[in-house]
């Protein structure tokens, strides 16, 4: 009882049993989920969502929001392929150059959205359109195909029988980890998301806060790109359509509270593979693309509404204990 | 208020938990219609929970509601409303982005043939309900744009403009200033004489005592007592509140050094502080006195760098400084703790710890990585250190109450060695034994040498617990005076603004001839004394000053506050040199109230007494205001002769001899008085 009760208080138990849902639902659906080989697929193909899924968790947690990793995702592809094939720039430099650009164009976001005083829904939805309008126009609206052939292994290579993409994810995360539980950066991020004005109060920058919290956001989609290019090796504008969701789907279902200070990076990675494995799930029971928008977009409904409803939820659910006792 | 009438309300042996805490434990209480009734206990008592219940937002467990002896069932707030009960929670419940007009009729907008609102009918009924409270602003002026204390206001006028029977108010005067909290007393008085029962919840005793008709106490879920606020002293109050005896309410030790620590000068901004000057010492409490809205919030602001200066400067430590933004200000070792901690003060998604540590951060560093373990040592140094609850390292902040809350507020300043702190209204909303805790803390930071800045509304608290206050109204110090030197009634005299007319000038000087002789007398015997003078203007006695004696004994009286005349010692010494006939006829027009069972309420009896008092020279109060006090009073004559003022001294029975006329305790204070006439320029003629 109590170590259920103790399981059920944690912050991580929810988006484990709804992975462990997602998965038991999903292997009922199919027999083929549970092969090695398609398990192996879906832990590749989680890599870009949950790597831009940290930046989405960054910016949420400090109360703000961001619309636009897809769009950054779409223009720093876009931008690797054309700096490494088309202006035959080393691989290496183009990849650090592109990583730049995430930075630049996180901080953009950051910067509208603080010093600007524009609320960052409007500034990230604005960045949606720009960013992607961006890649469109320096490709002229065709995907760049065969970038490189030093990419591919980037993706499909193994360190120690360890596929690569997981060992950036698990990488990036434990780092993230540290930075928000043993930084003070990282501190300051829960600070202003719990209570902005106690924040500024205690001398904590609010505003560079935030900025740094969309910085790393730009860079992390930017990653989530250059992965992507690595796994097609090609740019497309046409890249990360419906990532802005599918990250904050993950950040959400993760436990993170969309008013801001609550949830822990660890809980956002359960999100994204349960995103993925509904994903997959729907792909291996040949569901119309169009349903898997409409499914994914309910469960972003679902989950925000978990999180608005959890004080109700909770009470409800200790009554139903107490009385059972 | 009549006591046979069947109880408006009657509520028996109401229980309600919430998980794993048991709010309610069975408590009974009755209503009746006329009745203004104090729901009293500290933070945790049971007091937000009952009024939930009666306002239909909570449903008891157990128990029963008659209303109007019919058994009742709230399943929800509109339950309560369609039987009459408004609720003013502390909470505010108004729109800001919404006209005044607006708020009141939210969800009932007055209706046209057709349905469209009514804006003109919605316009005039919101000043009917305005002026009742005689608030002078533009019904169609949106909410933000008004100061806080109007905004609650507005919540208040929404209430009332209910056709309720009962009114429930939670704090209604947490966010008041003296003046406004003066009219909305005379309002629920007015609402209670029209039938209204009204549920009246408050931390200030004082109040209470004001306008209350009976009194309810609960103590962790439990009914202590329910009795006549006639019939009850202050003392046992508090008492049945904490159940312990406060010995002292106001402990403050004195630790001012010479050094100084800041220095302003000529301080200006734009947001309404003018050209403001002073100093204040290590370890020294300056307190800032004023209305709401005077401008003591904002000289704070602009000190913690959150309002730009536009002239003047500021010196910590002998260092010019100017801040830009709150960072550098507590770079410099400022600390601010807001007037509202929980919406400014706290981070509910951390425990104590980090909530102690959020402006000093770079302490718990370990290399560059915070050292968790070293956190929760800090904090739980700091909860031990300051006796917070030891569950505030386990849980979040939110949970702990107002007391412990606003003690990890300190604790953060303290943990950030802040050696200037500003404390913004610190002991607002929170009970007895948390204040004490507070006025501790306080004395332990001067000690250590930080000083504080301290804003108060409660003029008793800003006097007693600050060295020096300085009297602020419209952004500008009009006066800085040692706090012993300044009484209540001074304090609130300059603060509001009442012209300084001659009467006001002939006090003032009473005040600084007799002050020192009536520390003395205190010191002496050690119980309390009181000055005052006899308000013409509406025949009650006013108190100028009152010194708390050593062995303390809680009483109504106040400096600035008044009582009446039949039954306070002092106010029948002054009434004794009132021309016999005018106080004959009088009488005559006044209805003599009883406080005590030895209240004198017959004329006759009253006049020979005056008489007696004019032969002896001092009169005495045998329990006939407050059960338990005894007091002996004399009267202070100036040059001309005339008896201008009167002292005395009070205490309980145990103390005061009941032949206090035959005590030396008398020739003591009449000794006392005869000196200070004589300072006064009175001969006496041998």
């Amino acid at each position: 009882m109590s170590i259920l009760r103790r399981f059920f208080r944690s912050s991580i138990s929810g988006p484990l049993v709804a992975l462990v849902l997602a998965v038991i639902l999903v292997s009922l659906s199919t027999n083929r989920f549970l092969s090695g080989q398609n398990l192996s697929n879906v832990s590749l193909q989680v890599s870009p969502v949950a790597i831009a899924a940290i930046g989405a968790t960054l910016v949420i947690l400090t109360g703000g929001i961001d619309l636009s990793p897809g769009a950054v995702v779409a223009l720093t592809s876009c931008a690797l392929a054309i700096f490494a094939k088309n202006l035959g720039i080393p691989i290496g430099i183009s990849i650090v150059m592109v990583l730049g650009l995430g930075l630049l164009l996180g901080f953009v976001n950051g910067f509208f959205s603080t010093y600007g005083r524009i609320p960052s829904f409007i500034v990230t939805l604005a960045a949606l359109g720009i960013y992607r309008g961006l890649a469109f126009l320096i490709t002229n609206g065709s995907p760049i195909f065969s970038v490189s052939p030093a990419l591919n292994p980037l993706f499909y290579g193994n360190l120690l029988g360890i596929p690569l993409p997981l060992i950036y994810v698990l990488v990036l995360y434990f780092l993230t980890w540290i930075f928000l539980n043993y930084t003070i950066p990282g501190r300051n991020i829960y600070a202003v998301g719990g209570n902005e004005s106690a924040a500024q109060l205690s001398g904590i920058k609010v505003n560079q806060t935030r900025l740094i919290a969309f910085t790393i956001a730009g860079l992390s989609s930017s990653i989530a790109g250059i992965l992507t290019v690595a796994q097609l090796d090609s740019g497309s504008p046409n890249y990360g359509a419906g990532t802005e969701l599918e990250a904050i789907a993950a950040a959400v279902i993760g436990g993170t509270s969309l008013a801001g200070g609550y949830g822990n990076i660890a809980s956002t990675l359960l999100g994204a593979l349960t995103v993925q494995v509904v994903k997959n799930g729907l792909n291996l029971n040949m569901v119309p693309a169009s349903w898997r928008e409409i499914t994914l977009g309910s469960i972003i409904v679902l989950a925000v509404g978990v999180d608005m409803w959890r004080a109700t939820l909770s009470e409800r659910f200790s009554q139903i204990f107490s009385r059972t006792r | 208020m009549n006591d046979t009438s069947p109880p408006l309300w009657e509520l028996t042996d109401i229980k309600k938990s919430f998980v794993g805490v048991q709010a309610l434990k069975g408590v009974s209480i009755t209503l009746r219609e006329g009745e203004i009734h104090a729901l009293l206990g500290e933070n945790g008592s049971g007091k937000s929970t009952l009024i939930k219940c009666v306002a239909g937002v909570h449903q008891p467990d157990a128990g029963r509601m008659l209303w109007k002896a019919k058994p009742v069932e709230f399943r929800h707030p509109m339950d309560a409303r369609d039987h009459g009960v408004a609720t003013i929670f502390q909470e505010f419940s108004i729109v800001p982005t919404l006209s005044i007009a607006e708020n009141v009729f939210l969800g009932r907008q007055p209706r046209r043939k057709g349905g469209a609102i009514d804006w003109k009918a919605m316009q005039v009924e919101t000043l009917k309900v305005l002026d009742q409270l005689e608030i002078h602003v533009d019904p169609s002026a949106t909410v933000r744009s008004l100061s806080v204390a109007e905004q609650q206001l507005v919540e208040i006028a929404k209430a009332i403009s209910l056709e309720s029977t009962l009114l429930i108010m939670d704090e209604p005067t947490a966010a008041l200033g003296l003046a406004e909290t003066e009219r909305l007393l005379a309002l629920v008085r007015r609402l209670a004489s029209q039938g209204k029962a009204i549920l009246y919840i408050s931390h200030r005793l004082d109040e209470v005592f004001q306008v209350a008709d009976r009194v309810t106490i609960l103590k962790d879920g439990n009914l202590v007592a329910t009795r006549p606020v006639a019939g009850i002293s202050m003392n046992e109050i508090v008492q049945m509140m904490v159940g312990m005896e406060i010995e002292q309410h106001y402990p403050k030790v004195i630790n001012v050094k010479s050094q100084p620590c800041l220095e302003v000068e000529h301080l200006s901004t734009q947001r309404d502080v003018n050209n403001v000057s002073f100093t204040i010492n290590v370890g020294e409490v300056f307190g800032l006195g004023g209305m709401v809205g005077s401008g003591r919030t904002e000289i704070a602001r602009a000190l913690f760098g959150l309002d730009p200066i536009t002239s003047g400067s500021i010196r910590l430590y002998g260092k010019q400084v100017r801040f830009h933004s709150p960072s550098q200000a507590i770079r410099q070792g400022v600390g601010l703790i807001p007037e509202n901690r929980k919406l400014d003060g706290l981070f509910f998604n951390f425990a104590a710890a980090p909530n102690i540590t959020m402006s000093r951060m770079t302490e718990i560093l370990n290399g560059p990585f915070l050292s968790l373990t070293g956190e929760r040592k800090a904090g739980a140094a700091y909860v031990q250190k300051l006796s917070i609850t030891p569950t505030a390292l386990e849980r979040s902040v939110r949970f702990l109450s107002g007391g412990n809350q606003q003690k990890v507020v300190i604790a953060r300043w303290l943990f950030s060695k802040a050696r200037l702190l500003i404390l913004d209204e610190p002991t607002q909303g929170i009970d007895v034994g948390a204040k004490l805790d507070v006025y501790n803390v306080i004395n332990e930071l001067t000690a250590a040498g930080i000083s504080i800045l301290l804003i108060s509304s409660d003029y008793p608290e800003l006097l007693a617990i600050s060295d020096r206050v300085a009297i602020v109204r419209d952004g500008r110090i009009l006066h800085i005076a040692e706090s012993n030197t300044l009484s209540e009634y001074e304090l609130l005299a300059i603060a509001s603004g009442a012209e300084l007319d001659e009467r006001m000038e002939a006090i003032f000087q009473l005040r600084t001839v007799a002050l020192p002789f009536i520390h003395q007398l205190r010191d002496k015997l050690g119980e309390t004394t009181h000055l005052a003078v006899l308000d013409r203007d509406t025949m009650r006695l006013l108190y100028l000053d009152k010194f708390t004696g050593h062995e303390s004994v809680e009483m109504m009286s106040r400096s600035g506050s008044t009582a009446p005349l039949t039954c306070t010692g002092l106010g029948k010494v002054l009434l004794a040199y009132e021309a016999t006939a005018a106080v004959g006829d009088w009488f005559k027009t006044q209805a003599i109230p009883r406080y005590t069972p030895t209240t004198i309420t017959d004329v006759d009896i009253l006049m020979s007494e005056l008489a007696s008092i004019r032969q002896n020279g001092f009169g005495l109060d045998r329990e006939e205001h407050e059960p338990g006090i005894r007091c002996i009073a004399v009267p202070i004559r100036d040059s001309s002769g005339h008896v201008i003022a009167a002292i005395s001294i009070t205490g309980p029975v145990g103390r005061m001899p009941e032949d206090l006329a035959g005590s030396p305790i008398r020739h003591t204070v009449v000794d006392t008085a005869d000196r200070i006439s004589q300072e006064l320029g009175f001969k006496t003629e041998k």
